[in-house]
């Protein structure tokens, strides 16, 4: 059984690049445009892990990320957090907002990947 | 009697000539004084209106000193306001730009898997090739940003307190594809009294890698040596990087240019060896944020040294100032 993925993003060409070269590497990729979709999709289909943009419609990703952690259903999901905002405090705001990890655009695939085997292989510690 | 009389007549007429003598010098002298005061008059108004002619130079100086000031202030406010523009510009541009180059590097990136997949081994190489060019123009786009903050002084600091050896372990792993890759063989050399430092990691991990992965590049089937020791200074700590590489080396000329933005050692480098000419610029701009600074020795023909030295403990200037 593969590996689900729910990707938050709003912007349609990386939504498309993205969640094929993660199905490549046998991920399941659910998506969501936007923010509000994000936190509901997160609940509906209980995805291993997040990868959330930050700037989003509706609900950004701080938000996002912060009323994830604030549900008991949600709060152990690993995210990371994306964003092209290179400005340093970005990541510390992702971090500090309840994101596990953070990257930003544009994604290099090694360094994404190895990022999520890392959360991913955290969270089946903790689940066994 | 007579004859004192007659003295007395020759005396008298003698004391009257004597006045009239002194008379008319007093009358020569009220004259001269007239004079004088007429003239020490004249001169006094020649002075007044001299006085007032220069009071009026005075003022119209004043006024165009004030207006002077008023004009430095309004270039000075449209000044700031240009320069915080040109940040906001920057930022944004960079967010732009980044948008549309990860679809680029993603797009470049799943072509190259199907042109793999279908063995189309010519399609692959030309589609690294626009991979590369992409991650070039991506850390062209980045330095600019960051050289933009440093002279906005919106470059923050994040100091945090870390193992000097692990970051050592990170960094060397991180550049080791750059280093095998012109068949070079790296050495860490540590001192025990290392320790833990405060500091900018992310600084001093991109200021690091950017010597280690610049010794890399100009050393060929060379020795590249990384060492590392802690110091005591006027009570205070300090920790040193040497990299050390046996390189091509450089001239006393190429030195002195080599930490200005957007330069090289010479154009012939650029040409041979790629990059943006902002890694060293930067570099020295973050470990001067921190209180320290990169130095090189070099000589031509003969590899390069350079040297970052830092605070043992980096102190946030604008924290301090905050409290």
């Amino acid at each position: 059984m593969s590996i689900k993925v729910l990707y938050v993003e709003d912007n349609e060409m990386n939504r498309d690049a993205l969640s094929r070269l993660l199905k490549r590497k046998g991920f399941e990729v659910v998506m969501a445009l936007d923010g509000e979709e994000g936190v509901r999709m997160a609940h509906s289909e209980a995805p291993a892990l997040i990868l959330l943009d930050i700037s989003l419609p509706i609900l950004d990703g701080y938000a996002v990320a912060r009323s994830l952690r604030n549900d008991p259903s949600t709060a152990s999901i690993p995210i990371i957090g994306l964003s092209a905002h290179a400005m340093s405090g970005d990541a510390e705001k992702a971090i500090e907002a309840g994101c596990d990890d953070y990257d930003t655009k544009p994604v290099e695939m090694p360094r994404l990947l190895s990022k999520m085997q890392v959360l991913l292989t955290k969270s089946v510690a903790k689940v066994d | 009697m007579i004859e004192t009389e007659q003295y007395t007549r020759e005396q008298w007429l003698a004391e009257r000539r004597e006045m009239q003598e002194e008379l008319e010098n007093l009358r020569h002298e009220k004259n001269d004084l007239e004079l004088m005061l007429e003239t020490t008059t004249a001169h006094a108004t020649e002075i007044e209106n001299e006085l007032e002619e220069k009071n009026t130079v005075v003022s119209r100086s004043l006024q165009a000193l004030q207006d002077t000031q008023e004009q430095l202030i309004g270039s000075e406010h449209r000044a700031q306001e240009a320069n915080r523009t040109k940040s906001l510009f920057l930022a944004s541009m960079s967010h732009e730009l980044r948008t549309p180059m990860n679809a680029i590097l993603l797009y470049s990136e799943l072509l190259q898997d199907d042109a793999t997949d279908a063995g189309m081994e010519d399609f692959v190489k030309d589609l690294k090739k626009i991979q590369a060019a992409g991650k070039h123009l991506l850390s062209l786009i980045n330095g600019v940003l960051d050289l933009s903050k440093i002279e906005s002084g919106k470059m923050d600091m994040f100091l945090e307190t870390f193992d000097v050896k692990g970051l050592l372990t990170d960094t060397t792993a991180t550049v080791r594809p750059l280093i095998d890759k012109n068949g070079n063989t790296l050495s860490l050399i540590c001192s025990d009294n290392l320790g833990i430092m405060t500091a900018d990691l992310t600084k001093v991990r991109q200021s690091l890698f950017n010597l280690l992965s610049n010794a890399a590049k100009f050393t060929e089937n060379g020795v590249i040596e990384l060492k590392a020791w802690r110091t005591s200074l006027e009570s205070k700590d300090w920790i040193s990087f040497d990299v050390r590489d046996s390189g091509i080396g450089l001239t006393e000329e190429q030195m002195g240019k080599l930490f200005q933005e957007f330069t090289q050692a010479d154009a012939s480098t650029t040409r041979k060896y790629g990059g943006t000419g902002l890694g060293l610029a930067l570099s020295r701009k973050f470990c001067r944020m921190m209180g320290g600074d990169i130095t090189v020795a070099s000589s031509y023909g003969q590899g390069s040294t350079f040297t970052i030295k830092l605070p043992a403990e980096v102190i946030d200037p604008k924290a301090k100032t905050e409290q």
